[in-house]
């Protein structure tokens, strides 16, 4: 038997009384398992399987079946603060869904299962806000599947974005900025989005960017990971900036 | 082997929630030895289109289409109960320690499931509001991830406009705090009231 640490990132009911279960864990990436008989009885299963819990589970694996039978679960960590606000149940269901997306299957992933992690704790604090996570999450999730998009830099040619306030356009099909010599793009993204982007969190509070600024990255990176993965996320919609 | 009406009755039956087919075989087996059972249940279905929702509340109720909590004059009608489901209200109309009005929804918002405030009576809940005089709205929804979605979201949407409260959540009266989980000893400590109240 094996015992990990999960997020539930997709619950589907199966049969009378059994759940099938996505889950996002450190040392399996994204798996999927059967809780039989958790409709019926919460005994094995605390908190009847919740979303937005950290839950560690007890792993068995069946004859002849890709999934896992889910035993038992605990509860590890819960967010209380996370729970009390619309913005930040949908920022978190956002990162997960995103996560899952880019988890690999049956293959160890702790660096995107921590991150998750982080921002689950990051949300369940109520110095920071939602709005502000989002367009992090979005890119430092590319970043750490693998698919990060080259902002500061011209995909073609190479030359740093100036800091003068120009703004480039963005190539979904080439992943990068497009300098103004190399194509003739719509202008959207400028330095100080870029700074704001990768500063630590602990900064942010010193690095700021206006409406118009936060749109244009979160249009951006929106449109590319659509682009990337050809998936349209359904907790993408529920976002409020 | 068997006639082609019961073996239809058999497949009917199995399609029921929680019935396989050998306990559709058994039931099948007893109505035909009950047959004015089978003629009291035929007649329930036969009946069944004529149950409606409530236009109010959103309740089932015969073809007069405003259900008898609706249409009570002696209930509460600045008082709304919001619950998720017809059953969820029946279980407090049981309790008979809410002499309000209800509005069902009809579903949880869960972003996770993709089912949206749109998919829920919302909208039919915005125009009570600012049409009825409602003063309160209860929030009485499940004790779960996507019923807190929900109260947080409605929450948000009405604060400005009516007073807004949702039902204790707690250990359950006749439960032990030993057998509890943590999620609920934490919201019943951080939710306590005082013994004034």
């Amino acid at each position: 038997m094996d015992k990990v640490d999960a997020y539930i990132s997709k619950k589907v009911q199966y049969g009378e009384s059994d759940l099938i279960l996505h889950l996002i864990t450190k040392e399996m990436g994204k798996i999927s398992a059967i809780a039989r008989g958790a409709r019926r009885s919460k005994k094995r299963f605390e908190a009847g399987l919740s979303n937005y819990i950290l839950y560690s589970c007890s792993l068995g694996h069946q004859n002849r079946s890709n999934l896992f039978l889910l035993k038992e679960t605990s509860i590890v960590k819960s967010f209380q603060f996370l729970l009390n606000s619309y913005r930040r149940i949908s920022t978190a269901a956002y990162a997960t869904e995103l996560t899952a997306l880019f988890m690999p299957e049956n293959q160890e992933e702790p660096l995107l299962f921590e991150f998750l992690n982080h921002n689950y704790h990051l949300l369940d604090n109520p110095d920071f806000s939602p709005a502000v996570l989002v367009p992090r999450i979005m890119y430092k999730i590319l970043e750490l599947a693998g698919f990060p998009p080259q902002l500061d830099r011209c995909i073609h040619c190479n030359s740093l974005m100036p800091d003068t306030g120009a703004r480039w356009g963005f190539d979904n099909n080439q992943g990068g900025v497009v300098c103004p010599d190399c194509g003739d793009l719509k202008p959207i993204v400028g330095i100080n989005e870029l700074k704001w982007l990768v500063a630590e969190v602990d900064e942010l509070k010193n690095r700021r960017i206006n409406r118009r600024e936060y749109n244009n990255i979160y249009n951006l990176l929106s449109s590319f990971i659509r682009y990337t993965t050809r998936q349209w996320l359904v907790s993408e919609k529920f976002l409020i900036f | 082997m068997l006639p082609p009406a019961f073996d239809n009755l058999i497949k009917s039956l199995s399609r029921l929630p929680g019935i396989g087919r050998k306990t559709a075989r058994r039931l099948a087996f007893f109505l035909i030895d009950s047959p004015e059972l089978g003629k009291d249940i035929a007649s329930g279905l036969i009946d069944l289109p004529l149950v409606n929702n409530c236009r109010i509340c959103g309740f089932y109720c015969s073809v007069d289409s405003v259900c008898s909590i609706c249409s009570n004059p002696s209930r509460n009608s600045e008082i709304l109960c919001i619950v998720t489901k017809p059953q969820d209200m029946m279980a407090i109309e049981s309790s008979g320690s809410f002499k309000g009005r209800y509005h069902i929804l009809f579903g949880n918002i869960s972003p996770l499931d993709g089912i949206t405030p749109e998919d829920i009576k919302l909208e039919e809940l915005e125009k009570k509001i600012a049409e009825d005089n409602i003063q309160e709205l209860i929030l009485a929804l499940d004790s779960t991830v996507d019923g807190e979605t929900t109260s947080q979201y409605i929450f948000e949407l009405f604060k400005d406009s009516v007073k807004i409260s949702r039902i204790a959540a707690g250990i359950p009266f006749g439960g032990e705090l030993e057998y509890t989980d943590k999620i609920t000893i934490t919201r019943a400590l951080s939710r306590r009231t005082s013994l004034d109240d």
